[in-house]
């Protein structure tokens, strides 16, 4: 009860014409910068901070929270739209979501892309306002064994991603891999395969990566195959280009797994939307009846990869208040704003400040409501970008991407990047390899290598089967290459089921 | 060591890339009367692949060593240099016994190509001429090569492209476009 008079207390606060005001402005610029390629939600929040200095804090903080979680809306809308995921954890919804805008259902992705969001972006929520203090303490259960290991998880989704192309897809993840080692040592900072040349010490930077291997790999194969010359895919006139009410409910269990799994990866410091929406499409196929049908476009799988990454939005947000540890980039930003406004997070935010902390809540439900209708709203507007001709459309992806290249570190050398990696984007997917995976080794090459050397150094390589969380998902990600490695070799017709999301 | 660190270099990475280059030649065309020929493509993509683990792994050699409790800066490229060149090599024989299908059949190879050529100039070009000019120009051209000959929409999509990156990516979101070394 106390809870909910708590809440009922934040609610009040956002009653009036300036904190909706606050939150739709918020929701709008999370929307617009999500959608951007090379602006990441961390990056959509930062540019907002200063504006919230003249601000009160409650005020700063709601603006901050809604672009946060607008934003891990808006990555979905290019990435349906023209295979452009606008922000990383937006990848997995390009599997599915650009399929079916090649189909002429742009409008069965983006609205399941935006049911999915809110859907997720409100299990996270809730969870975090009902079970924020058990799971705070479950997180710093987490070594670094639990982390490796939790990563080991993420990576065996190839075993989904490559559809029944095993090899090709171990291939494309150790290419990954072994890309993500050029740059320093995180641990000792040795130089690794830099050349001396000063723009690799940081390695590949990722948005650069991930737009060339998607969106202008795209391009590419479009020009190659002469589809740039065939007409853009006019929705039937008789028929409503948007999803019914059934088709969501369809999705209801797909969201309600989705939303879980993404708000108890975001928790852990780290792990992030990104590999909840890997892990969430994973699951989603291997329980599908119908796995075949993933990567080729399922709203299964845009539901899937949608509700976790913004449910990971909520669990980010469970160590920054309780424990005062970001369990995000976005999170982190957060966490400087709540200290430029005099906030210390942790436990004594909850006793000192209840008030900012409820109001904090309930803007998050007021926003997700916000992004239904400013989604709904927009969605009209976006799905036209289908029926731009490719010739005029291919272009503008181009142009598009050097922006969001140059974006992330201001610099010329990403754009090159960019460029290269589409090229190898192009090569990778003409001969069949899946280039999704190449993306998930270098999304989780970092965490990986960090961790399996701390944990080592920590007490050796026992230390990964002697602590039983860690030797849980190492199991369970063995079995989860294992089962359908095995059920895949009991018979030939299931290679030719299997979907491959590339 | 000497040749490790020469190898490490800026001038090494031009050594790596050439030799790359001429063994791929060579696959190229050791394949062209073989048995193996309508599955070319995929093989050059296994050497180059093989070419990677080889260079990263000989690269290990030179790196520095700061040892911690059984791992360094070495271990992690090693481990996936070598999964890789597995994978690879495994790869390898299932072409060689034909049990992967045959090469894609090639589309327009030449217009990907100077697709891939104008990003590449307007790229070069924009530190010359600048952002506006550089992916203005290279809409126009790349609308001209898909096959768009309309004069008036060709201009109005590249002019309209450098005027809206202006007012939203400069004007709104205080971004720093590269203006060129010619104007500024």
């Amino acid at each position: 009860m106390e809870l909910l008079a708590h809440l009922s207390d934040g609610l009040e606060n956002l009653l009036g014409v300036t904190p909706i005001l606050v939150v739709i402005a918020g929701v709008i610029v999370g929307i617009l910068g999500g959608a951007m390629p090379g602006i990441s939600p961390s990056m959509a929040v930062a540019l907002l901070l200063p504006f919230t200095f003249g601000m009160s804090a409650t005020m700063g903080i709601v603006m901050l929270c809604a672009i946060y979680l607008a934003a891990n809306y808006g990555g979905s809308i290019t990435a349906v739209m023209i295979n452009t995921p606008g922000t990383p954890s937006a990848v997995v919804t390009a599997f599915d979501g650009y399929p079916l805008t090649r189909k002429g259902q742009a409008g069965t992705g983006l609205g399941v892309s935006l049911i999915a969001s809110v859907a997720g972006g409100f299990i996270g929520i809730f969870i975090l306002i009902l079970f924020s203090g058990p799971l705070a303490k479950l997180a710093l259960k987490f070594w670094p064994a639990e982390y490796f290991a939790l990563a080991i998880l993420g990576l065996s989704t190839i075993a989904s991603l490559g559809g029944g192309r095993w090899l090709e897809s171990f291939v494309a993840v150790l290419l990954g891999l072994l890309l993500n080692t050029v740059g320093l040592d995180p641990l000792s900072g040795v130089s690794r395969f830099t050349f001396d040349f000063i723009r690799l010490y940081d390695g590949f930077s990722f948005i650069p990566v991930l737009i060339g291997l998607f969106a202008l790999s795209e391009v590419f194969c479009g020009i190659e195959s002469g589809e740039v010359n065939t007409p853009p895919l006019v929705p039937d006139k008789d028929k409503s280009p948007w999803p019914g009410v059934r088709d969501y409910l369809k999705l209801k269990y797909a969201m309600l797994r989705a939303g879980i799994i993404g708000t108890v990866i975001g928790i852990f410091p780290g792990a992030g939307g990104t590999i909840a929406s890997f892990i969430a499409y994973d699951i989603e196929k291997r329980v599908s009846d119908d796995p075949g049908s993933f990567g080729k476009g399922t709203p299964f799988g845009v539901a899937a990869a949608e509700a976790s990454n913004s449910g990971s939005v909520g669990g980010a947000l469970v160590p920054l208040l309780t424990l005062g540890i970001p369990g995000s980039s976005s999170a982190a930003v957060l966490l400087g704003a709540l200290m430029i406004h005099e906030l210390q997070p942790g436990p004594e935010l909850f006793t000192k400040h209840p008030e900012i902390v409820y109001t904090l809540f309930s803007s998050l439900l007021v926003a997700n409501v916000f992004i239904l209708i400013l989604g709904l709203l927009g969605a009209r507007l976006w799905i036209r970008t289908a029926l731009i001709p490719k010739r005029a459309l291919y272009p503008m992806i181009l142009a598009f991407s050097f922006i969001g290249s140059y974006a992330v570190r201001s610099s010329m050398f990403d754009v090159g990047v960019c460029l290269a990696f589409g090229v190898i984007g192009w090569i990778l997917t003409r001969y069949d390899f899946p280039v999704s995976p190449v993306v998930l080794g270098m999304i989780l090459g970092t965490m990986i290598e960090q961790n399996l050397r701390t944990t080592i150094m920590m007490g050796g390589v026992q230390l990964f089967f002697t602590r039983p969380l860690s030797l849980t998902l190492l199991l369970l990600a063995f079995a989860s290459v294992l089962v359908p490695y095995l059920k895949s070799r009991k018979g030939p017709s299931s290679r030719k089921g299997a979907g491959g999301a590339a | 060591m000497e040749i490790l660190g020469f190898l490490g270099q800026g001038r090494g990475a031009l050594v790596w890339l050439v030799a790359g280059v001429v063994i791929l030649g060579v696959v190229w065309s050791c394949l062209r009367n073989s048995r193996l020929a309508p599955r070319r493509g995929r093989i050059l993509i296994i050497t180059a692949l093989l070419e990677l683990c080889c260079v990263f792994l000989v690269l290990t050699f030179g790196l520095e060593d700061i040892e911690a409790v059984g791992s360094s800066a070495k271990t992690a490229p090693r481990l996936w240099a070598g999964l890789l060149a597995f994978f690879a090599l495994d790869q390898l024989r299932r072409v060689v016994r034909e049990d992967v299908p045959p090469d894609p059949a090639s589309g327009d190879l030449s217009r990907v190509f100077r697709a891939v050529g104008i990003v590449f100039l307007a790229i070069w070009g924009m530190e010359y001429i600048g952002f506006y000019l550089a992916t203005a120009g290279m809409i126009a051209l790349l609308l001209l090569l898909l096959g768009e000959r309309r004069i008036g929409f060709i201009l109005s999509l590249s002019g309209g492209w450098a005027l809206f990156s202006y007012l939203v990516f400069v004007r709104l979101l205080l971004m720093g476009l590269p203006t060129g070394t010619l104007f500024g």
